[in-house]
């Protein structure tokens, strides 16, 4: 298990694939986001998407689980205070398989509390064909190494 | 609801969800396997004090609770994404939540006549009335009619 001392500017953690389903597509929208173009493969035809796809919040929670596996379950960590920003870039269609690229941009200690620092992540969560499907931006808590810590 | 009926200071409320242990564990299993939304003893050592949801179970839960209050299959197009999401407080089982949204600008679209874009600043409460999560939300939607070539409208 990694500290935040051990986590470098620049490094790149990947996950994946996830495989989108279409029941995994309707079983989370029929339960957070029930609008038809989540719901039903035909009337999603004619909605704003053209295709049946997965709810925003959906692909967020793929992105989730694949930060958990590829890097959050490797490090110390400690949750995270928000997301500084989200865009869905392309809708999320069954038969996807998607990878998680969480890029460290940036690595700061917490002023007001010593057994944690932060981390700045930018996340693409790309399809198997190269695509882009979601960018997000946020700063992750990670625990500090109390050895290294006290030693600073 | 359509771009029309969208203003900037309008604000509006949802109905309540309760959030069960079964569904945070349920939620977190699925999505986001970390010690503090699964496991009681871990949660109670870690930073939070106590097991809590999922930070994306409780933004799912807003998605719903507007889904169900005023998103309407006429007006809704989507969204493009979110800026600024904060998860402010824990959220327990057991907690009831509720949605407060008020919109903080109206822009048509320039290329599209028919659509046009809002954002929202949208507060996630508790049955305390503690905010426990705040996003800025942008939603698209199609208009009843068209923007006019010159501006009217």
């Amino acid at each position: 298990m990694r500290y935040w001392e051990d986590v470098q500017v620049g490094e790149v953690f990947v996950a994946g694939p996830h495989e989108v389903t279409e029941e995994a597509i309707i079983r989370f929208a029929s339960k957070y986001d029930p609008q038809y173009f989540h719901l039903d493969a035909e009337a999603a035809k004619t909605g704003p998407f053209g295709v049946l796809s997965a709810s925003g919040w959906h692909t967020g929670s793929i992105a989730m689980r694949l930060m958990v596996k590829g890097m959050l379950s490797q490090v110390h960590s400690q949750g995270a205070p928000g997301v500084k920003l989200c865009r869905w870039l392309k809708p999320v269609s069954p038969g996807m398989q998607l990878s998680l690229h969480t890029e460290v941009l940036e690595l700061y200690p917490s002023k007001s509390r010593r057994e944690i620092g932060f981390c700045s992540v930018r996340h693409l969560l790309r399809n198997v064909d190269g695509t882009d499907v979601l960018r997000m931006e946020n700063v992750l808590m990670i625990g500090r190494d109390p050895a290294r810590t006290e030693a600073a | 609801m359509y771009f029309e009926d969208v203003h900037v200071g309008l604000v509006r409320t949802t109905g309540t969800y309760e959030m069960t242990r079964e569904e945070i564990l349920a939620f977190a299993s699925e999505f986001d396997p970390q010690p503090f939304h699964l496991d009681e003893e871990a949660a109670k050592r870690s930073v939070f004090g106590g097991l809590c949801a999922s930070g994306w179970h409780t933004a799912s839960v807003m998605m719903h609770l507007q889904v169900t209050s005023w998103i309407s299959r006429e007006g809704s197009m989507g969204s493009p994404g979110f800026d600024d999401l904060r998860w402010l407080r824990p959220v327990r089982p057991g907690d009831v939540l509720s949605v407060r949204n008020t919109c903080i600008e109206v822009t048509p679209s320039r290329s599209r006549p028919d659509k046009g874009s809002a954002r929202f600043r949208a507060e996630v409460l508790n049955q305390n009335g503690e905010v426990v999560l705040d996003a800025t939300l942008i939603g698209m939607y199609r208009r009843r009619e068209p923007a006019k070539a010159n501006g009217e409208n």
